[in-house]
């Protein structure tokens, strides 16, 4: 069989850092190719090659066996190629369809209708059974409908190979299924699926052949068949895998932040309490008030009813106080974690750069700030080790551990800890749980909100599962049973509580 | 008291065609991303533009054409060192804004041996010239040209793939790369639309005073550009902004001094537009990467 594509002994290094070293393997027609590895493994930046984002240092990529020279995004598209970003690349303030046309809007007259094609992108959403509303502006849509109109504008212009990075990081249980399904239903179309994940249950259950990478390199590529759970991830780390994190009873302690009848946007009358030693989860599908729950807390945007106590005190004026009292792994960490131009030092100090040990008599202490983030760094297992490299330049799960980091070398009373994993490798998910669970045993109070349900179960004491605004189940550890919490997630079953 | 309000309602229609213009470059501009502060200068250099090929030609259209060729002359530059030289686009402005001050200082010596001002000149006239105020603004053609071009840029935004693609390299470029389109090139456009409208602007200008004269956009640019935000970038809201600003200066015209000082009424557009900027009357989001040359493999996101 001819592969679709080809990387030919691909490099391309940023800087000081490699992303990518002599990358070789191919892309057949109608598989879906898994590529798998850690954070940092250069997944993302090969990606960003395939589709001509980045331009490689060495190296080439074949399309058809044909060596494409100088590739801009324009002339991959040409070449069948379509990329689902991981961050998508869509404009926010554009509707679904105008994003989905965009291609074409050069190739209209100057007042060429941009309507005519709304037929065919209608066909699309039905016989791949992607449905998404797409006269609103794609800003408004939550994360998995803005996969799906990503998605559509792939097929819309017809990729014949279809690059899905991360896709199902921000998907429910339930859209994971059906977009697992959509990937086989193309790559019997003939298509090539490149399919980049850290799941690897879902690896497993789409892939035809798995790619691994590991520090910039291909480790190697293996059929489906060949592999399992436990080679994949003793491939991927290169080594024995991570001890998954132990969950053990503890009795929580006072009282550290209650919700009550908490009312904000989708958020309807939710109420919850969080004591010292406890991890409490919120889980649930997006858009049913999680980030309405964490724009509160944070400040954001006040409750339009309800309270907020912490430590037995409301908190009302004294947001900023209560904000920088308790600890925040954010769900954008590119927003809202990072200054991303500015080094790991500048960042670890974030937050607490005008007191000391970071600032004496207002003067940054530069020696302490160095010295902080090269410990996060060694504690954390952030790669490359280089604090002095801007916060762009990591991987997601680098930043991420980093920004666990420094919020827990406060040792916060409080942790909210928003989507922590996301997108983030079993390495760095398995390491984060167990940071949870050593805070929790320090006595720490946990908020944790994610869409993860087997994260819930990993290191919850306690779970909410928002429908519609509500608590609509919520049981403690011993009590959870797996279909109730499914169901749950659309609003079925009993929702009696279970105090 | 019909005709005291025909002729007061004349001169802010008059005031207004300038603004408006170039307050239309400034939209199509920053839409696709790029900040024109330059504005001022391509007001400026069109007005000159616009006399001294009037003067040369003794075609008035052919003047309309000089008028909008260096703005767009002038724009180009500020796009070329903006997009391709990735320059700081406020630094860029301003350096423009003095170039074409100077440029045109220096021209008027050179070409016509003053200081101060160009020899007079009949630009394009009103059809009802010598007319009653409102009437001879109905009859002039670069009036109606600026009305239309309200509506052309509206639908040239809104309702285009070029109007669609080009908002794109505002609000986010890597979709418009990823969707195979050229930024640079899209943004180059805008910028260059704005030069056409700015130099059309000075045209207006220098067609009312019939003469050039040193210094004579006198700060209009930079009123464009506010009534531009206050209009939040959108065509008619930005006509309706520049018609505003239009009415306050014409009453700073009109009113004596004894009922307001002159001064207050010259401040009322900063001050409408730093309280849209404060967001008191509805928030005006600009374009979401306005001012940021784009790079295709920058972040890692």
């Amino acid at each position: 069989m001819i592969p679709t594509a080809r990387f030919v002994e691909v490099t391309k290094k940023y800087g000081r850092v490699t992303a990518n070293e002599q990358v070789s393997f191919s892309i057949l027609p109608g598989e879906v190719h898994a590529l798998v590895g850690e954070n940092g493994a250069g997944k993302s930046t090969l990606m960003g090659i395939l589709s001509g984002f980045v331009r490689p240092d060495a190296g080439t990529v074949l399309i058809d066996e044909a060596p494409v020279r100088d590739a801009t995004p324009a002339t991959m598209l040409r070449h069948g190629v379509g990329l689902c970003a991981q961050h998508f690349h869509q404009v926010p303030t554009l509707t679904g369809y105008e994003n989905i046309a965009l291609g074409r809007a050069g190739k209209r007259g100057l007042f060429g209708s941009l309507r005519g094609d709304r037929k065919r992108i209608r066909e699309l959403m039905q016989r791949y059974r992607l449905d998404v509303e797409l006269d609103v502006p794609v800003d408004d849509l939550s994360l998995g409908e803005r996969e799906r109109v990503e998605i559509l504008g792939l097929l819309y212009r017809d990729s014949r190979i279809l690059i899905l990075d991360e896709p199902t990081a921000v998907l429910a249980a339930s859209e994971v299924e059906s977009l697992l399904q959509t990937m086989r239903t193309l790559a019997a179309e003939g298509r090539s699926i490149i399919f980049v994940s850290h799941k690897l249950p879902e690896v497993l259950a789409v892939a035809d052949r798995v790619t691994v990478l590991r520090g910039g390199r291909v480790v190697e590529t293996l059929p489906r068949r060949d592999v399992d759970t436990e080679r994949l991830v003793r491939l991927i780390v290169g080594g024995s895998p991570p001890r998954p994190a132990q969950w053990s009873a503890q009795v929580p302690g006072r009282e550290v932040l209650a919700v009550r009848d908490a009312t904000l946007g989708r958020l309807d009358g939710l109420s919850l309490t969080v004591s010292e030693g406890q991890i409490v989860g919120v889980g649930g599908v997006e858009g049913n008030g999680q980030k309405e729950l964490a724009s509160a807390l944070l400040g954001y945007e006040p409750l339009v009813s309800g309270e907020i106590r912490f430590m037995g005190e409301p908190v009302k004026r004294d947001v900023r106080k209560f904000r920088r009292s308790i600890g925040v792994i954010p769900e954008d960490r590119h927003r809202e974690g990072l200054i991303l131009g500015r080094s790991l030092v500048e960042n670890g100090a974030l937050g607490r750069h005008d007191r000391s040990p970071f600032s004496s008599a207002g003067v940054l202490r530069w020696d302490k700030m160095r010295a902080h983030a090269a410990e996060i760094i060694d504690v954390y297992g952030v790669r490359p080790g280089d604090a002095t490299l801007p916060a762009r330049s990591f991987s997601g799960g680098n930043q991420q551990r980093f920004i666990a980091g420094r919020e827990l070398s406060q040792r916060p009373p409080l942790l909210l800890a928003v989507h922590p994993t996301r997108g983030v490798d079993l390495g760095a998910v398995q390491f984060l749980h167990g940071r949870l669970l050593e805070e929790r045993a320090r006595g720490a109070a946990i908020l944790l909100i994610t869409a993860d349900l087997s994260e819930l179960e990993a290191v919850c004491d306690r779970i909410h599962i928002l429908y519609r605004g509500r608590s609509f189940y919520e049981a403690a550890r011993n009590e959870i049973d797996t279909d109730g919490m499914q169901s749950a997630l659309l609003g079925l079953g009993p929702s009696e509580s279970r105090r | 008291m019909i005709e005291i309000t025909l002729a007061f309602l004349a001169q802010v229609l008059r005031i207004s065609v300038p603004y408006v213009l170039a307050a239309l470059g400034g939209t199509f501009s920053e839409r696709g991303g790029v900040i024109n502060i330059a504005l001022e200068g391509i007001l400026l250099g069109g007005a000159f533009g616009a006399a001294v090929i009037t003067l040369a030609t003794g075609s008035a259209w052919v003047g309309v054409l000089g008028g909008m060729a260096v703005g767009m002359l002038l724009a180009a530059l500020h796009g070329v060192i903006t997009i391709w030289g990735r320059a700081d686009q406020i630094l860029s402005g301003l350096a423009i804004n003095m170039l074409a001050l100077g440029a045109t200082r220096g021209g008027l010596k050179v070409l016509y041996g003053s200081a101060s001002n160009s020899p007079r000149f009949e630009g394009v006239s009103s059809v009802f010239e010598g007319r009653a105020a409102f009437l001879q603004l109905l009859g002039h053609p670069l009036f109606w040209m600026a009305a239309g071009l309200v509506i052309l840029a509206y639908l040239l935004l809104f309702r285009s793939g070029f109007g669609l693609a080009l908002r794109a390299a505002g609000d986010g470029p890597r979709a418009l790369d990823g969707a195979g389109l050229s930024v640079d090139g899209y943004r180059f456009a805008g910028v260059l639309l704005s030069g056409a409208l700015g130099g059309l602007a000075g045209t207006w200008l220098v067609t009312e005073q019939h003469s050039f004269t040193d210094g004579m956009s006198n700060g209009r640019g930079y009123i464009a550009l506010a009534a531009m935000i206050v209009g939040k970038w959108h065509p008619y809201k930005v006509a309706l902004a520049c018609l505003l600003f239009g009415a306050a200066e014409t009453l700073q015209i009109r009113v004596s001094a004894e009922w307001i000082p002159t001064q207050f009424l010259q401040m009322l557009p900063y001050l409408v537009t730093l309280v849209v900027l404060a967001g008191w009357i509805g928030r005006a989001h600009p374009p979401r990467h306005l001012g940021e040359p784009y790079d295709r493999s920058g972040a890692r996101s």
